[in-house]
């Protein structure tokens, strides 16, 4: 008996466990949406999936693996996203925004630089953040708001790819970007209405797909160099754990500026012998922008390469033209001093992980500027290591982020990313001095607190800078904004106790709360002077986005229906023309002003009146081929052929039939009369 | 298929219960965190992280204190790896190990059993 009892309980756990788990999968059964991960780059983006536990790069709907960051205004009022915007820059370069990364989550202080080197104008609103320009849309927009573009299309493109929905997505950021450009991406994504589960590193993306089916324990440093950022991580890849143990980098390094170099290298050329400044002329810049890129790509792989831009200018002499070499060593020799750019967060990265070079194990190049062959040079002199190259530098982030995705999901279990922040976090204190708090390279995520007091007797706000950085000075730091404690109850001063929690989520998104220590009350903070949208503003995007894709729907609508309705009169009229002595007088007249009717909506683009002209036409049609076939089959009993002639023709056929059998038909036609 | 499930579900069971445990812990206990001993070297001590992690990650597990059991984790694992600290820390149990014998010693001088016991 005793025995008994004891098995039962025994007994019954693991199957209520049993009940419960299979009652969880019915629920992962039912759910299907997937999660992407994105690879949202400075010049080009990808999109990647897990499929069947591996994951895959999701082309776009032009077929391509990567998708030009790019999105264009044009004259008309559309907006056009990717390869088809990116065509178009030279003959629109005002309102063609590429390179927007470099924008987003700044202020225009930050930017003066790059905003010069860009066609479109780059202008500050009242907070200091910068907008984007645009004349043919008549407005200004946020960079987030171009980033939503450009996301929205990659997933919609993924969408129709996996044939399915897609509304959670992993999206990568270069490792040493700030809270206020991850969290402007993660604005971006909100405006694009995507769920942003994750935003993560691009190297440790890159790392995580290298080292999916890795089993030994390895050290591995990331070189990426991408379009607008470099970046250097250095993991500890080992049991499935991804350990970022350091992370340095440039934000403002990329291969943008290697194009910037050529830029120049011929814009001055052309300067000295025409005495004509062509960066002032933008479409001419634009020219040269992709010219540039073009040979840089080339020289990846030639020692030398030509630059042919007929008719780039015309002077009071008439057209100009540039026609020049461009030499590898000419090309090495300009970018020099980026090359040497590259060099020290390396060194800084090591140093902070605490290791030697010999301890390295494996050096993963990232990137498409990883590509120039002086950039890899440079990998294999610094590192003594001949670097890996088995990883495709535009897609492994891509890929590095689905398996996130997929680990988010719960779909890929034994794998887990301990990143880090990338930047001391500190508060601004006496004499502007920045106090750190949390220093970079602390794994995520993390939190840390500190109390805080009045200074004066009766206040009752207090104001925190916080700042991130690393410089000993809070001016020459990145201010994420100044928080504001209000409602502190009056009391002498250094009595009140308030204690502020510093947050930096998984995201590497800081998080700031605080609770009154004597009342255990929560502060309201206020934040002013960040970089980003505050949440009001992004929630005014999203349903501005959502508008615009209402009004973009419409529009393709239009055009699908202008389109079908140009084919149906047409076709009607083909019909006409070739049957038209088939059909009684009376019919062909009001097919004639049917499409007469249809054809004065198709040219007011009245979409309404279109659908329904097009409904009459059809109909009519519908009685002229009655009527064709009609007469037609009327002499059926007297001819042999007539049952069975028109019954299996298709309309196709009919087009064959009608030239060697006229003068038959014809005469049947006559025997009926 | 179904015993995966199963197996997924008691793990998870496994994840929660580490996270409790680890919050239980004494917090200035290092070695009781990470469930090693007091001689663990560092590489022991990075792997038996990882392991961890690996069960405690917020994004692993669904326990609502997942996060606070990984920041003690954390903690733990840099405080155990940085030389320094490490040293303090050892000097500190030494001299606590000493003082208990002391105690002990003490209190066993006038014992014969355990003098019996020490001579032989």
């Amino acid at each position: 008996m005793a025995d008994y009892r004891r098995v039962t309980p025994g007994r019954s756990q693991p199957r209520n466990l049993f009940s419960v788990g299979a009652s969880r999968m019915r629920a992962v059964n039912i759910r299907c949406e997937k999660v992407v991960g994105i690879d949202l780059g400075t010049t080009n983006s990808a999109v990647a999936a897990m499929e069947g536990g591996k994951p895959t790069i999701v082309t776009n709907a032009e077929g391509s693996r990567t998708t030009p960051s790019v999105v264009a205004f044009t004259k008309a009022g559309d907006r056009l996203v990717g390869q088809i915007a990116k065509r178009q820059g030279v003959v629109n370069p005002e309102n063609t925004f590429f390179s927007v990364k470099r924008f987003i989550g700044r202020r225009m202080d930050e930017v003066k630089e790059e905003s010069k080197q860009v066609p479109y104008q780059v202008v500050q609103d009242p907070n200091g953040n910068v907008k984007l320009d645009c004349p043919n849309a008549g407005r200004q927009f946020a960079a987030e708001e171009i980033s939503a573009q450009v996301l929205r299309k990659l997933i919609d493109d993924a969408s129709k790819f996996l044939n399915d929905k897609v509304d959670k997505a992993v999206i990568t950021v270069p490792a040493y970007f700030n809270d206020s450009q991850r969290q402007a991406t993660k604005d971006s994504g909100k405006i694009a209405g995507v769920e942003v589960l994750r935003i993560i590193n691009e190297p440790t993306a890159a790392a995580l797909a290298y080292g999916l089916d890795k089993k030994a324990n390895e050290t591995i440093l990331v070189f990426d160099l991408g379009g607008g950022t470099f970046d250097v991580s250095i993991l500890e890849v080992g049991d499935g754990v991804f350990e970022v143990l350091s992370t340095s980098g440039d934000t403002h390094l990329g291969g943008d500026d290697f194009d910037k170099r050529i830029v120049d290298l011929l814009a001055n050329e052309f300067q000295q012998a025409e005495s004509m400044d062509l960066r002032n002329d933008r479409q001419a810049l634009q020219r040269l922008t992709e010219a540039a890129e073009k040979a840089k790509i080339e020289l990846s792989t030639l020692p030398q390469t030509s630059v042919n831009l007929p008719f780039i200018t015309a002077t009071a002499d008439g057209p100009k033209h540039i026609d020049t070499n461009i030499t590898k060593a000419k090309f090495e020799d300009i970018c020099s001093d980026l090359l040497d750019r590259c060099r020290r967060p390396v060194e800084q990265a090591l140093k902070d992980a605490k290791l030697s070079l010999s301890e390295i194990d494996e050096v993963i190049l990232v990137g498409g500027s990883s590509r120039i062959p002086a950039v890899r040079d440079l990998v294999q002199s610094m590192t003594q290591k001949e670097p890996n190259v088995s990883v495709n530098p535009d897609e492994v982030v891509a890929l590095g982020a689905a398996v996130q995705a997929g680990v988010l999901a719960g779909e890929v279990s034994d794998i887990v990313l301990l990143d880090v922040t990338p930047l001391s976090l500190g508060l601004e204190t006496l004499g502007g001095v920045n106090t750190k708090l949390i220093t970079r390279n602390t794994t995520l995520p993390t939190s840390k607190s500190e109390t805080f007091s009045t200074a004066a007797d009766g206040q009752t706000s207090v104001e925190i800078n916080v700042v991130q950085g690393e410089r000993e000075f809070v001016r020459d730091c990145k201010s994420l904004g100044t928080f504001r404690l209000d409602g502190i109850p009056p009391a002498p001063r250094g009595v009140p106790q308030v204690e502020v929690k510093f947050d930096i989520d998984a995201n590497g998104i800081l998080s700031v709360t605080a609770t009154d220590k004597g009342t255990g009350r929560q502060q309201d903070i206020k934040i002013t002077g960040a970089s980003t949208l505050p949440s009001d503003e992004v929630d005014a995007m999203v349903k501005e986005a959502e508008k615009f894709a209402d009004e973009d729907k419409a529009k393709r609508d239009s055009v699908d229906t202008k389109n079908q309705a140009d084919s149906m009169v047409y076709q009607t009229e083909k019909q006409l023309k070739e049957f038209g002595e088939k059909i009684p007088d009376d019919l062909k007249g009001k097919v004639e002003a049917s499409i007469k009717v249809l054809r004065e909506s198709i040219d007011k683009d009245d979409v309404e009146g279109m659908k329904a002209n097009m409904k009459k036409l059809q109909e009519e049609a519908m009685q002229m081929g009655a009527a064709m076939y009609g007469g037609q089959g009327g002499p059926a009993p007297g001819g042999p052929e007539g049952p069975g002639g028109p019954g299996p023709q298709g309309p196709g056929g009919a087009d064959g039939k009608g030239d060697d059998d006229d003068t038959v038909v014809d005469a049947e036609f006559k025997d009926a009369n | 298929d179904l015993l995966r499930e199963f197996f997924m579900e008691m793990r998870a069971v496994d994840r929660d219960n580490e996270v409790d445990r680890i919050l239980g812990t004494f917090k200035l206990n290092p070695f009781e965190q990470l469930l090693l001993r007091f001689d663990a070297g560092p590489e022991e001590v990075r792997r038996q992280y990882r392991k961890l992690s690996l069960m405690v990650h917020p994004d692993k597990c669904s326990h609502p204190r997942a996060r606070e059991a990984f920041e003690v984790l954390g903690e733990a694992h840099k405080l155990l790896l940085d030389g320094e600290r490490r040293e303090q820390l050892d000097f500190a149990l030494g001299v606590a190990r000493e003082e208990i014998r002391k105690e002990r010693r003490k209190s066993t001088k006038h014992d014969a059993a355990v003098r019996v016991a020490i001579a032989l």
